[in-house]
């Protein structure tokens, strides 16, 4: 899976693409500015981008602004957002209109090795990654005569899950239960919220996340 | 008078018996009674008219100029006597009735002689009659037959006679030449009245004198006939007393033409045709008549111009005559001088015309107080309508502009045909008031002339069965009035609205007035009982009046102004903190006064320790912040990168002996370094969330939201308010969250963001316990006091068992 990293810190990027090629990415560009970006993005065509939210030359949105034109301009293109804070409105930003090949990452969460590389995979195959830290934030913010009080424990875990963009077989290799034990919990949760039903994952995950930020 | 006269009388009748006794002794006198009756007659005829003239105007001295004439030719008698040396005398003395003679006509009719020329042709009269016949008796001249002997003849010449007459003939040439001329000149320069005087005396001397110069001239060609040319002298000669007996016999004759003159002067229409009856009675056209005006105390003359008597009176050859009626002068004649000769016809005609001249007199003063009265009306400029009682116009007098219709048809209306019924009705009622009460009656009214509102003020008098309505505009005064009033009452609602405190005081420091800001600043009223009271005893605090007292006195001794600030009394027992100064003003009747005028800076003060305090504190906030963040960095990050360090350390020391040792170390740090970041993470968004500046506030809201644990509803507007404002608003929502979860008990939270009218306004709103204090704690403070710095308003309001609102309002500038 082709790579292209973009952050002004030479050493995050250089860490960061340490482990993903450990992981088995092909790091094909690195880029410090969002105008390298979007010049190595064009030039070789990337499966997949992950930028950092702060870039020069004001280290405030340059990076999501980035993330936003390879959407438009690449929607082939996967881009995941690594950033500092964790900001639900980004996220939504982001998420906005698809949750196709889309992706933000608390920085952090590049120390899981395991789990950064899969959320790259995802991203870069055409699903979505959202940071668990938003999920929860999302799913845990009180609402009045809020549904979500009426769903069980372990269906508010698998919302999560599936907000954060997982598949059924990675939601149940998570919990460690059976994919029918999940598709049972999702039909469940989708019914107790009256959401309809999608197949697709990314479709899902926006579905769900509509329903958590209303 | 008397005296003179009998004293001449006694005179001439010795001098007439001593004549008639030589004449009638003389032995060479033939015609003895026809001399005698020449003496009688002729020296009588004068010595009697010198004594009527004496008699008439004894300060004159030509009667005793004539009574002298007769006198003296009673002289020539004395050649009559039969002695010798009285002879000669006589015959010395014979002409010297004829000098006198000519001197008594030259001084006709004043009794004096004037010019020079005249005295030396008098002289000359004189020197001849005498001194000739003299030298003539010295040279020998024979005396007649039967004469006595010339005692004087001392050296008998017939030459020398001869030289004597032709010196005699020169004499009188001159004498008589002279005499003619000075006559003759007299008669020119005389006005008629004295031509008429002159007449008869100047016609019989003339032709005497005449005769005398024809009988020389002849005695030389035949003495026979200037015999009889010299009786015709004497018969002249005679004449010439006679004459002047006939003048003042005309000048009786003249008197008695006064009654006709009354006629006339009754019958005279006006002054100019009485001017002319009188000059005409009295005979002298120049006569001026002029009226004398009691009342204007002047006179004028009968066109009734003003009259310089004074003037007139004091020309050369005028005279004055007063006329007075009933014991008051009335008029005065300025006439001819000549004319006080025949002062009885003048006081005749005075008489006459003293009852027509007091009547026109009397006519001329009313004409000439209507002429000024008429001239003191036209000069004043109010319009004048006379009225009857029905309010019908009979005569104005003013500009037809003034008026509401035009003139010719104002005469003849009524007030109800032409003004407005009101108006009307006002007029009418004061008409009849007017006559009715014979007061002046007063009102005003307002009529509109060419589109234009006019305003007169009316006042009505009575004037016989009629009033007179006097109106005068004063449109333009009440204008002014009303500008004026409107003026006062802007400047009195200025005064008493403004929020400044105003007092004027008098140069002693006692109260004039004060402004209705004062009363309520005082709670003291502007009544008469404070007026008098000294400015720092009714308005300065106790503790602080001696100071203000001392500073107003010597205010008012030098001048000096100033900027105070004192304590002044409030209402209650209260006190206010006021900025004052004075300003110098004189008052309306022109008097030095002081204008205190303050500000209650009170609440400025209250507000700038607040704003001293608030800044105190945001500065205290700052410096507290600073200490929990460096706390929290080094109790919690710092903590934790050192222990961090020191399980690398252990890890690296391990990693050959002990893989599995150094493994778990390195898991631990890092879940260690996890947590620092966490730590860092939060306090970096406690010291400025960084999408609040990237997204604004309602993503940063949200996410506050997000965090918040109870439900929080968010509605914020998607505009970008100044970064400062949003700051602000964000703190606000921020800390009300947290107080909320803290204290409220509450079950959910609105958060609203409004833009209304230039502000952003925040409001949190729990449903919990409610009954919070604003000012509990610091961090409702520090909220109050970064609002504060932005000109915002905090404001919570929290009622027991109603929930908590708090409310920012904050200018978006």
């Amino acid at each position: 899976m082709r790579v292209v990293l973009a952050d002004d810190s030479v050493l995050l990027r250089e860490g960061v693409a340490r482990i993903l090629e450990d992981a088995g990415f092909d790091i094909v560009g690195q880029a410090g500015t969002a105008d390298d970006l979007m010049l190595k993005v064009r030039s070789y065509s990337p499966d997949v981008a992950i930028v950092d939210i702060r870039m020069p030359p004001t280290h405030t949105d340059e990076g999501l602004r980035a993330a936003q034109e390879i959407r438009e301009k690449h929607p082939g293109i996967g881009v995941l957002v690594l950033s500092q804070y964790v900001e639900p409105a980004y996220a939504m930003e982001l998420l906005a209109e698809s949750a196709e090949g889309v992706g933000y990452l608390l920085k952090d969460r590049v120390s899981d090795v395991r789990e950064f590389a899969d959320a790259v995979r995802r991203v870069g195959e055409g699903g979505s990654a959202l940071d668990p830290t938003i999920v929860s934030q999302l799913v845990g913010r009180r609402r009045r005569n809020d549904p979500i009080d009426q769903l069980t424990p372990r269906e508010r875990e698998v919302l999560g899950l599936m907000a954060e963009g997982r598949s059924n077989s990675g939601i149940a290799e998570q919990l460690v239960v059976t994919e029918r034990a999940v598709e049972k919990h999702v039909t469940g949760i989708f019914a107790k919220l009256r959401l309809p039903a999608a197949s697709e994952d990314h479709r899902r995950v926006l579905a769900v996340l509509a329903y958590l930020r209303a | 008078m008397r005296k003179q006269i009998f004293a001449v009388l006694g005179l001439a009748l010795v001098a007439t018996a001593g004549g008639l006794y030589l004449t009638f002794t003389s032995d060479h006198e033939q015609n003895r009674a026809f001399i005698s009756t020449v003496y009688l007659v002729l020296v009588w005829a004068f010595i009697m008219t010198g004594l009527v003239a004496l008699a008439r105007r004894p300060e004159n001295r030509f009667g005793l100029l004539m009574a002298t004439v007769g006198i003296t030719f009673m002289l020539g008698a004395l050649s009559e006597s039969n002695d010798a040396y009285v002879f000669a005398a006589g015959e010395v003395l014979s002409g010297l009735g004829i000098a006198v003679f000519i001197h008594a006509l030259l001084a006709f009719p004043r009794g004096y002689l004037e010019t020079r020329i005249v005295y030396a042709i008098v002289g000359a009269a004189y020197a001849m009659v005498v001194g000739l016949q003299l030298l003539y008796s010295v040279f020998g001249a024979s005396s007649c037959d039967g004469c006595p002997e010339n005692v004087l003849s001392v050296w008998d010449s017939s030459a020398g006679r001869t030289a004597v007459g032709a010196l005699a003939v020169l004499g009188a040439a001159f004498i008589l030449g002279g005499t003619a001329w000075v006559l003759t000149r007299r008669w020119r320069a005389a006005s008629r009245p004295l031509r008429r005087r002159l007449a008869p005396i100047f016609a019989t001397s003339g032709a005497t004198l005449s005769l005398i110069g024809l009988a020389i001239a002849v005695s030389f060609v035949s003495g026979r006939a200037a015999d009889i040319i010299w009786w015709f002298v004497l018969v002249a000669f005679a004449s010439v007393p006679i004459a002047f007996l006939a003048g003042l016999l005309q000048l009786r004759l003249a008197r008695g033409s006064v009654a006709p003159l009354v006629v006339e002067l009754s019958e005279a229409e006006s002054t100019p045709e009485l001017q002319s009856a009188i000059a005409r009675t009295l005979g002298d056209p120049d006569l001026q008549l002029a009226l004398w005006l009691p009342d204007s105390y002047e006179w004028i003359d009968v066109e009734g111009r003003p009259f310089d008597l004074e003037r007139h009176s004091e020309t050369e050859g005028r005279a004055t005559t007063y006329v007075e009626h009933e014991g008051e002068v009335v008029a005065a004649l300025v006439h001819d001088v000549t004319l006080v000769e025949q002062r009885a016809l003048v006081e005749a005609v005075s008489a006459a015309a003293s009852l027509t001249l007091a009547r026109e007199r009397t006519v001329q003063a009313l004409r000439q107080s209507e002429g000024r009265y008429r001239a003191l009306l036209d000069a004043v400029p109010d319009l004048m309508f006379r009225l009857d009682r029905d309010g019908t116009y009979l005569d104005f007098k003013g500009h037809p502009n003034d008026l509401i219709t035009p003139p010719e048809e104002l005469l003849g209306s009524r007030a109800h045909d032409i003004l407005p019924a009101e108006v009307a009705d006002t007029i009418v009622a004061g008409v009849r008031s007017a006559i009715d009460t014979g007061r002046l009656v007063t009102g005003d009214y307002r009529i509109s002339i060419g589109g234009i509102d006019r305003d007169f003020e009316a006042r009505i008098v009575k004037d016989g069965d009629e009033a007179v309505l006097i109106a005068r505009e004063f449109t333009q005064l009440k204008r002014l009035n009303a500008e004026l009033e409107r003026e006062r009452d802007f400047i009195r609602t200025v005064v008493d609205n403004a929020p400044s405190l105003f007092c004027l005081i008098d140069p002693e420091g006692r109260i004039v007035r004060f402004n209705q800001t004062l009363e309520q600043l005082s709670g003291v009223v502007d009544a008469p009982e404070v007026r008098e009271r000294f400015f720092w005893e009714v308005f300065i605090v106790q503790d602080e009046a001696g100071r203000v007292c001392a500073e107003l006195q010597s205010l008012a001794a030098e001048g000096a102004a100033g900027e105070h600030e004192n304590h002044w009394r409030a209402e209650g027992g209260g006190e206010a903190l006021v900025a004052w100064s004075t300003t110098p003003l004189l008052d309306e009747a022109g008097r030095p006064h002081f204008l205190i005028s303050g500000i209650d800076i009170t609440e400025r003060k209250r507000n700038e320790e607040e704003l001293r305090r608030s800044r105190a504190r945001l500065v205290e906030a700052g410096d507290a912040e600073r200490r929990r963040l460096e706390r929290n960095l080094h109790d919690g990050a710092q903590q934790r990168l050192v222990s961090l360090s020191l399980a690398l350390r252990l890890a690296q020391a391990k990693l050959k002996a002990n893989a599995d040792e150094a493994g778990k170390l390195l898991g631990a740090a890092s879940d260690e370094l996890a947590q620092a970041l966490e730590e860092l993470r939060e306090l970096a968004r406690g010291i400025h969330p960084a999408v609040l500046s990237d997204r604004g506030l309602p993503a940063a809201l949200e996410a506050l939201a997000g965090r918040a644990p109870l439900p929080v509803d968010v509605r914020a507007p998607d505009e970008r308010l100044p970064p400062q404002v949003e700051a602000a608003a964000y703190y606000v929502v921020s800390e009300a969250l947290t107080n909320v979860a803290k204290y409220a008990q509450a079950s959910t939270v609105d958060v609203r963001v409004a833009r209304l009218n230039g502000r952003a306004v925040v409001e949190v709103a729990d449903d919990g316990v409610g009954g919070a204090d604003p000012l509990r704690g610091s961090g409702l403070r520090g909220l109050a006091d970064r609002v504060e710095a932005l000109d915002g308003r905090l404001h919570v309001e929290s009622v027991q068992g109603r929930g908590t609102l708090i409310r920012a309002e904050i200018p978006c500038v």
